[in-house]
């Protein structure tokens, strides 16, 4: 098993667990959603709707 | 490490499906549908950013396994178009709650967790050197 891949793999599984916690911790509670909860989604929905959403440099394909 | 990816992954699109019921008197009125759809979007969009992310800042780590760019290029350059055909149904099913609108928005759901799928494929790949082991 190739150790830079491993870090990056790590790398990648810490990225991932920072952008999906607060969802995660969401999800996991008992009860309703709250109005809280759904004013939340609807204003991330809001900022996922914007034109340049996929116009950083991660979006560029290289060679 | 593999198992905890698939595993880490999957949970929140399994779980935005679940059985929690939603206040009535929110911006969604009680409609699963709807808030379900969303969270779908915005956890796919999360995952297939955090995917393309990562894809460019390890590179030259992953040169061993260029499949992974490849896909990577490949959601670059098509995941944009998916998202938008979701964020389009989405609004036709909320302007029009009828059940064509609702299938036709569950479509382009399938696609979004197609690509988180197979992200996800590629995130567990890059633990391993074995080529055979993820296909497209």
């Amino acid at each position: 098993m190739n150790p830079v891949l491993i870090i990056a793999a790590i790398d990648g599984a810490i990225a991932l667990i920072e952008k999906l916690t607060p969802l995660i911790q969401n999800l996991a509670q008992k009860g309703e959603i709250t109005v809280e909860q759904q004013q939340a989604l609807q204003a991330r929905m809001e900022d996922l709707n914007r034109l340049e959403l996929f116009t950083g440099p991660e979006w560029k394909v290289e060679p | 490490m593999k198992k905890l990816l698939v595993l880490f992954l999957a949970l929140p699109l399994l779980l935005a499906t679940g059985c929690r019921s939603l206040d009535p008197s929110g911006p969604y009125g009680g409609d699963q549908v709807l808030y379900s759809a969303d969270l779908t979007i915005a956890t796919s969009y999360d995952v297939v950013h955090t995917f393309v992310i990562w894809e460019k800042q390890n590179r030259d780590a992953l040169k061993t396994a260029p499949q992974i760019k490849e896909y990577a290029d490949y959601i670059r350059s098509n995941y944009p178009t998916y998202h938008r055909a979701a964020m389009s149904a989405r609004m036709v099913y909320a302007n029009s709650k009828t059940k064509a609108n609702q299938t036709a928005l569950g479509l382009t759901l399938d696609v979004l967790r197609e690509s988180v799928r197979q992200a996800n494929q590629w995130l567990a790949f890059s633990t391993t050197n074995n080529p055979l082991e993820a296909t497209k």
